[in-house]
Formats: C-alpha cells, sequence, structure tokens
C-alpha cells in the first residue's frame, strides 16, 4: 500500500488534476515571491483567478496589504516548515498557513521553491455530513398540495427565505396560487403570529388604493371617514402584506413604496407626517417587470429592492402530477362541507388530468365545485364534466367496474388525447415521457378498439 | 481537463509544466492527502499521508473514508466530515471531494480526501500581535474595488474632495452612488461635519419640500407643533447628498436653484430666511439633458449643479471587482448570522460572466439569497439563480409520465374500492380480480387494513 503507483487509466496531468480539485488552497512561489503555481481555491481567499497572478507575476510586497503576517521570512531564515495564523484582509478571517520549503535537487541547501495549504476554518459552526440529496422530496408543513419535484424544492427555498424578511416577488400566471403561497411564507416566517394582509393593486381604482393602503387623515376628501382610516401599513405593523398585481400599481403609488422599502416610513393620504412602519413585503405579478420598465411603467429602482428573491411559480400544466390530489382535496373539503360521500369515477380524474388548465388552480377548484354540484348520485362520472374541459375527440362512455377495464380505459383516454394534442408519436412520447415504441403499440390498440366499439 | 474553466493561455501555461513537478508540490504539502477510487482503492497518497496511514492503520482509515465517500457520490459535491473518535486531538476535519472527469459522466473517477490539522503552536499569529500593527496595513478606503474602470473616477473625485464644489455623480441605478457621496464626504474637510443624503424618487412630491426645507410652527394642519428643521439645516457645515435629483418637482428646483446662488432659503411658510453653509452632491440615473428638453429640468440648475460631474461605471463594465464585493457581501452576512460559509470556486467564476442589470444592489441581493438558500458550509453553484447560470432551458421540466398518471389511478380505483369493502376478497370480487392481486395492489397503495394482514390471516 505504501508505495501505491499511478495506474495507467488515469490521465497524465494526474498530480496536476488532484491540485486543481483539492477543496483547500495551495499556493506556489519561488523565492522572490512570484507565484508559480495555485489552485483555483485562491479566488476564495483573495478574489484573483490563479490566471491573474501567474501573468501579473506579483513579488512580496504585492502581497503586503493582504496578508497579515507574512511567513517568508522567517521559512527563507529557518529553511524548515512554518505554522502561521494569517489574518486575510480581504475577507478579515484568519486561517492556519503552513508553509514548506522544497529545496534544490543539487545539495547546495538552496531554496528551489515554497508549497502553501492554507486550512479552512468550518469551527464555528456544526459540522456534520452535508448531503443535498435530490431523491428526497421536502415535506410540505401545511395544506399547500404538491408532489411535484420543482414545487417542492421552490417551497423549501421559501421556507429557508421565510425568515430573512427578504423582500420577495412572486411570479406566474393567474391562478397558480400566489397568494397562498405568499400567506404560507408568513406563516413560516417569525412574524407568523402578526397579521398578514393581501391586497389586490390591479383590481381597486388608484386613488382609492392609496387611501387602502396608507390610510388617510380625518377631513383629507369629502365622503371621508370624519375620524380619518387607518392604512393597510399601519394594521399589518409588524406583520407581512402582500401586493398582488404589483405591475399594475400606478406610478405615483409606486414611490411611496418605494419610501417604504428604503425608509421604512410612509405618509397618509392628506398628511404631511410620515408614520413609520415595520412591514414585510412579498410582491407578485404575472406581468414581465422588464417590459413594463423598458414602457417606463414601473419604476426600476423599485424592481431591484422588491426583488431581492423571485420565484416562478409554475402552472398547473407543468406539474401534472399535483392534479389529482388537487381534485380529491377540493372534493373531500365539499365532501365534509355537505356531509356528502362523493366519489369521482377514474375516467373523469383522467379527463382533469389531461387538460391544459389555463386558468390554472383556481380554474381547478371552480370546475370541482360545478361538477360537484351538478352530480345527482353519489358518483361524478365524466360526462359531468364541463364541455371546455372535455375534449372533442372521442370518447369512450361505458362505465366499467373491472379493474383491468378501467385502467385500459385511462390508458386509452390519456394516449389517445395526447396523440389529438400533439399529431406526432414523437411529440406524444416526449409530453409522456415513454418510449416510441410504446406510443405505436397503444395508439394503434386503442384506435382499433374505438373503431370496434363504433361498429 | 477538470471542472474549472482556465482561459486558454493559462492551460497552454499549466500544460508545459511536467507532471512531476506537481507530485512535489503534493508530497511537500503538510497535510495528508489520499486519493481513492470509489471501490476503496488507494491510488495516491503523498508522505504525510502514509505517516498517518502507519499511525492509526490504513484499514481504520479506509473504512472511516468510505463513509465520507458514499456522501460525496450521491451529492457530487465536496463533503465536510468532522471526526474526533479516530485521530484524537490532531486532526479536525477531513474533506472529501469527488472529481468528475467531464461534465456528462456523472461517475466521479476518483475522490480526494484532505485531512485538516489542529495546529496550537503558531510561528506567527495575527490574532496576538498588536492592534496598530493590523490597523497600519488597512487601507484607508472603505470602497471595494480596484478595476481601473472604478478606481479612475474614485481617484479624481479624491482629489476634488476638499474644494467645495457641486458635484454631480451619474450611473445606474445601484451602482453605489450614496456610498461614493459618502466617502467624498469623508475625504473632504467637511468630514467631521454631518452627512445627510435623500432620495428625491422615492419620496412623495408634497412631502419633499419640508422633508428638505422644514416648516415653521404652525406651517399647516397635521405639522408638527414646534415646526420642523429641515435636512439643509442638518446638514450644515457638512454636506447634503441628493440622489435622483432628476425626479426633483420643478417649483422645488427653483428653490435648491436659490440655495445653491445665496445660501440661504425660506422654510415652509416661514418669513426669514436662513443662512447655510452645506456642499451639495448631486446624483442621478436620468439623462438630464434629455429633461431640459422636455422641460421636467431646470437649464440653470443644471449648469450649477455639474460643475464637476464623473460618472460611475456600471458593474458589467468594471468586472474584476465582481469578487472582491461577492466577498464582501459573504463576510457581511457570516459576522452577521455567525456562519462561516465559503464559496466553491466555480460559483465565484459564474458570477463573473453575468452583466448584473441591477448592479451592485443586484450582487448583493443574489449572495444574501445564496446564503441563506445553503445548508451547509461550502455555497456551490447550484444556489445561483437560475438567470444568472444563463441556463436557457425551461426552468420547469416536465418529468410527470404516463406511468406516474397511470399510477395515480390505479391508486384511486384501489382506495375507493377499499372504502367501500373491508377485506381484500371483497375488493377482489368487486373489481373482478383475483384475492392475490387485489392484495397487492392494496399492499402497493398503503390501503391494507388490519384484518387483511396475511399473518393474521394464517393463524
Amino acid at each position: 500500500m505504501k508505495n501505491t503507483i499511478k495506474p495507467d487509466i488515469y490521465a497524465d496531468h494526474f498530480y496536476l488534476d488532484i491540485l486543481e480539485n483539492l477543496f483547500l488552497c495551495v499556493f506556489v512561489n519561488d523565492v522572490t515571491g512570484k507565484t508559480i503555481y495555485t489552485n483555483p481555491a485562491v479566488i476564495r481567499h483573495y478574489g484573483i483567478t490563479p490566471a491573474y497572478l501567474i501573468t501579473t507575476y506579483p513579488e512580496w510586497g504585492f502581497w503586503e496589504g493582504i496578508v497579515f503576517p507574512p511567513a517568508y521570512k522567517q521559512l527563507m531564515k529557518e529553511k524548515r516548515t512554518v505554522f502561521y495564523n494569517q489574518l486575510n484582509l480581504i475577507t478579515n478571517k484568519c486561517h492556519t498557513t503552513i508553509s514548506t520549503p522544497v529545496m534544490k535537487t543539487d545539495a547546495s541547501e538552496n531554496i528551489e521553491f515554497m508549497v502553501q495549504i492554507i486550512q479552512e476554518d468550518f469551527s464555528t459552526e456544526e459540522v456534520t455530513l452535508i448531503a443535498d440529496n435530490p431523491k428526497n422530496l421536502p415535506d410540505l408543513k401545511t395544506d399547500l398540495i404538491g408532489q411535484n419535484h420543482f414545487f417542492c424544492n421552490l417551497i423549501k427555498d421559501l421556507e429557508k427565505i421565510a425568515n430573512s424578511d427578504m423582500p420577495i416577488l412572486l411570479l406566474g400566471e393567474s391562478g397558480t396560487g400566489k397568494t397562498y403561497i405568499a400567506q404560507y411564507i408568513h406563516n413560516y416566517s417569525h412574524r407568523h403570529n402578526k397579521p398578514f394582509r393581501s391586497v389586490n393593486c390591479g383590481a381597486i381604482p388608484s386613488n382609492l388604493l392609496e387611501s387602502e393602503l396608507f390610510g388617510y387623515t380625518p377631513g383629507s376628501f369629502t365622503g371621508a371617514n370624519t375620524k380619518g382610516k387607518r392604512g393597510l401599513f399601519e394594521l399589518v405593523e409588524g406583520g407581512t402584506l402582500f401586493l398582488d398585481e404589483i405591475g399594475d400599481m400606478p406610478i405615483d403609488l409606486q414611490v411611496k413604496i418605494l419610501h417604504v422599502l428604503e425608509d421604512g416610513k410612509f405618509i397618509p393620504v392628506g398628511s404631511t407626517v410620515p408614520v413609520h412602519s415595520n412591514v414585510r413585503i412579498i410582491t407578485a405579478t404575472n406581468k414581465d417587470l422588464k417590459k413594463c420598465m423598458k414602457n417606463k411603467t414601473f419604476r426600476e429602482d423599485l424592481y431591484w429592492r422588491i426583488n431581492s428573491f423571485s420565484s416562478l411559480i409554475p402552472p398547473l400544466r407543468k406539474r401534472k402530477e399535483d392534479i389529482i390530489p388537487l381534485a380529491q382535496y377540493y372534493l373531500d373539503k365539499q365532501n365534509s362541507k355537505y356531509h356528502t360521500n362523493k366519489i369521482f369515477y377514474p375516467q373523469t380524474l383522467v379527463i382533469l388530468a389531461t387538460y391544459h388548465w389555463p386558468g390554472n388552480v383556481r380554474e381547478l377548484k371552480n370546475i370541482i365545485e360545478r361538477i360537484y354540484i351538478l352530480t345527482g348520485g353519489n358518483i361524478i362520472y365524466d360526462n359531468h364534466i364541463p364541455k371546455e374541459v372535455y375534449n372533442s375527440h372521442p370518447h369512450d362512455k361505458k362505465h366499467y367496474y373491472a379493474f383491468d377495464k378501467i385502467i385500459n380505459q385511462a390508458e386509452q383516454e390519456i394516449i389517445m388525447s395526447a396523440y389529438t394534442f400533439h399529431g406526432t408519436i414523437t411529440g406524444v412520447a416526449q409530453a409522456l415521457n415513454i418510449s416510441k415504441a410504446r406510443v405505436t403499440r397503444m395508439i394503434k390498440r386503442y384506435s382499433n378498439q374505438i373503431r370496434e366499439e363504433k361498429e | 481537463m477538470n471542472i474549472f474553466q482556465h482561459d486558454d493561455d493559462y492551460c497552454q501555461y499549466l500544460k508545459l509544466i511536467d507532471d512531476s513537478y506537481f507530485k512535489r508540490i503534493l508530497d511537500h504539502l503538510e497535510l495528508p492527502i489520499f486519493v481513492l477510487t470509489s471501490d476503496n482503492q488507494l491510488i495516491f497518497t503523498n508522505p504525510e499521508g502514509n505517516i498517518c496511514m502507519e499511525k492509526f492503520g490504513s484499514k481504520e482509515l479506509m473504512s472511516f473514508f468510505s463513509t465520507g465517500i458514499i456522501q460525496a457520490k450521491e451529492c457530487l459535491h465536496s463533503i465536510v466530515c468532522s471526526h474526533d473518535k479516530l485521530f484524537g486531538k490532531t486532526f479536525s476535519t477531513s474533506i472529501v471531494t469527488p472529481v468528475l472527469m467531464d461534465n456528462k459522466n456523472k461517475n466521479p473517477a476518483y475522490y480526494i480526501i484532505a485531512i485538516q490539522k489542529v495546529i496550537k503552536n503558531f510561528d506567527d499569529d495575527a490574532r496576538v500581535k498588536e492592534p496598530h500593527l493590523r490597523v497600519k496595513k488597512m487601507k484607508k478606503r472603505n470602497i471595494i474595488g480596484r478595476s481601473h474602470e472604478f478606481l479612475y473616477p474614485l481617484i479624481q473625485l479624491e482629489r476634488i474632495s476638499r474644494y467645495d464644489i457641486t458635484i454631480l455623480l451619474l450611473g445606474e441605478s445601484g451602482t453605489g452612488k450614496t456610498l461614493i457621496a459618502e466617502y467624498i464626504h469623508n475625504c473632504s474637510n467637511r468630514c467631521n461635519a454631518a452627512f445627510v443624503s435623500i432620495n428625491c424618487g422615492a419620496i412623495p412630491a408634497e412631502l419633499l419640500e419640508s422633508e428638505l426645507f422644514g416648516y415653521a410652527p404652525g406651517a399647516f394642519t397635521g405639522a408638527n407643533r414646534h415646526g420642523k428643521e429641515g435636512l439643509f439645516q442638518r446638514a450644515d457645515g457638512g454636506t447634503i447628498f441628493l440622489d435622483e435629483i432628476g425626479d426633483m418637482p420643478l417649483n422645488l428646483q427653483v428653490k435648491l436653484l436659490h440655495v445653491l446662488e445665496n445660501s440661504t432659503f425660506v422654510p415652509v411658510g416661514g418669513n426669514e430666511p436662513i443662512k447655510i453653509d452645506v456642499r451639495i452632491i448631486a446624483a442621478t440615473n436620468k439623462d438630464l439633458l434629455a429633461c431640459i428638453n422636455e422641460q421636467t429640468f431646470r437649464n440653470d440648475l443644471y449648469w450649477r449643479i455639474n460643475s464637476f460631474m464623473e460618472s460611475i461605471p456600471p458593474l458589467r463594465e468594471r468586472k474584476p471587482d465582481i469578487v472582491p464585493l461577492a466577498l464582501f457581501f459573504l463576510k457581511r452576512y457570516n459576522l452577521k448570522n455567525h456562519t462561516n460559509k465559503v464559496f466553491y470556486p466555480q460559483t465565484l467564476q459564474t458570477l463573473t460572466h453575468y452583466q448584473w442589470p441591477g448592479n451592485v444592489r443586484e450582487l448583493k441581493n443574489v449572495i444574501t439569497q445564496m446564503c441563506v438558500l445553503t445548508d451547509g458550509l461550502i455555497i456551490y453553484e447550484n444556489v445561483i439563480p437560475k438567470e444568472i447560470r444563463n441556463d436557457m432551458n425551461d426552468p420547469i421540466e416536465n418529468s410527470f409520465s404516463f406511468d406516474d398518471l397511470i399510477d395515480q389511478i390505479k391508486e384511486v380505483v384501489i382506495k375507493v374500492a377499499c372504502k367501500k369493502n373491508k377485506t381484500s376478497t371483497a375488493v377482489a370480487r368487486e373489481l373482478r380480480i383475483s384475492q392475490p392481486t387485489a392484495y397487492r395492489l392494496m399492499k402497493t397503495y398503503g390501503t391494507l387494513t388490519k384484518t387483511d394482514h396475511p399473518i393474521k390471516k394464517n393463524r
């Protein structure tokens, strides 16, 4: 074991690869202080690339004011390994540095070059084995429903951000549940026992929005409450305010929001005295804010302040695995509300799952509530589904009870509706994540079946 | 060659050095280094590593490493392991780094293990040095940046700072104009007096006047009874920084012009002019000449405030400053949150390739965000926001498949059948499948009731 020999299968720059990939920073200088080699980890310490050091060739003087105290003097004098605890003035951290002289091979007792390794200090934080295993799906804490991998990771990230008080910008189509997610962030943060309020900036006329957000003083306009009114920013003091459709906010109000974000102050309508506010702001929009900035309908400085963390909520059609659990969830809610026990006929769920849901979760919720009311019996059949969701291609209208028949019917529905939508076998295979051969086989089987049934 | 992208010249330089030279470097490193394959075969170790093996036994070492290797194989990242048991007090942590030969092959070719030592007797220690010795080495500037594009205007401003002329700073949002204004103030003779900064664009127009100039007692309803001191008064003898001066309403521009010309102003609702001595630094990211054409900015004011004009370059034009700034913001985060996070080199490299339209402010946000999202100690590339990583793929990939959908349907069918029927035999009868199939399906979808348990049945 002691004299391990480099196996031939590894590249001829095997030792270089080791140095390049070493997590710790290695530094090689000649006696004048010029860098001969250093690995990429040097960026972490000094903010310079190895290529920069090699090409500029700085001498010892370069390191003055960067590293203190310097180790090379003692090393060259005593010609032995020296252990230093050096202060890095760029990162303002102390690092243990071990420098070793390498002698010339000609027995002249002269130093050829010196090798230095910088240790990392992991001690103040609890050091454990850290693994980011993507297979472990995060557990969702509350009533947010999602199995979709992307969605779960996104929620996981938001949970981490929740406690940091950073402004969050939620992007996503209408109906993807941005308000629920904002509420979720609030519940997860340290502000959770303070109020959470949400306001849709696009749904309220602009002058009303101003008094809604910031309140007004007594007698500030005709028809106003004589006692004045407290605005949302005052009402949610210490909590979270969710501004939906921020892209629709008039530009003069954007100034006021900017003021709150910058100075933590706002002025009620009709007042001139600023009021202090400690509110976390979460914003959302489905507009392209970058485009709005170009058209001058959105302030650039506001954009960079609300956008500390932005998160794109996927539309329902991009997280198909969540459709059936969501449908079940909304049905269960209706069931417990009216003390019924209605269930979905499997084919119904198949049709729901293959629909593209332009209105996202909100549309799904509305449709479930609608079919729930329209269904007289205990089983919700596919013919209760509204026409716009029900595809136009021929369905197998029979209702089966045998397991295999039900599953076959589901397979047929999925394949045929995907085929009608995409038109090509390749398209279907890509959309459904299965091989082309399997698609071809199934299309053949099920289109024959349809024909037979018609005859 | 490896995952880190060097430029061509540097690669050329590295290739010209014989690999035996790098072996000499490794051999002289004072920390034990081991290189292992995924099946725990040792393929390299340096002399320090040999000493370590003799001391602790190679079998014990290898079995210790294997746990770290399994972790590293799974997440393809460096793993930091602490170990008190095996090594006693001489070694603190070991770092396992998987090495991938190319980006496509997700199986690491080998693993590098470096063990860190606990060192008590330093030859020299920065912490025990006299404090003044440390301070001497510190730079005077507290502004981060060493690129020529940034230093040139900064040095110009340093030079101009002792003269009391008005300065106009130009630059995109987030380039740090406020910081530079404060720096000018600190360099000037006024550094012991107040520095007051106000963003004219972030304060509603009706409030701006009383903020700047204050008001006399009883000037308007709701005002403080004792009146209010304006920012100009507070900055007397010092410097006032007017950010986004291009957003200042025209009527206030007249008042400001008056201040510039006569050094006096009248508070809102007041009669007596107040004399002040204030140095004005203004900033904007608007094209003021265009504003003059549109009649939103006064021509005479423009010529007064731009006695000296300097533009601050956007971050994308001073790329060498990105990494030092990133390190600075990381340091700040670590200090504030008592953490010890470090960047993976490639992470920093990626940050330098981005255009940074939001400039330093955006960089600061991104660094904070990455720190918050990192659970461990090492900040990897995967926490960099997608638009910076230049990921042109659709961010939401559709990984859901036909089989998953069918699986969900099967689950629903089985669950509904189980609600109605108590035993697997009854479920099988309803769904017209055999009892073993029904049992298997119920087991898969977790709807087995206690009565179905086969052991119980056998009894």
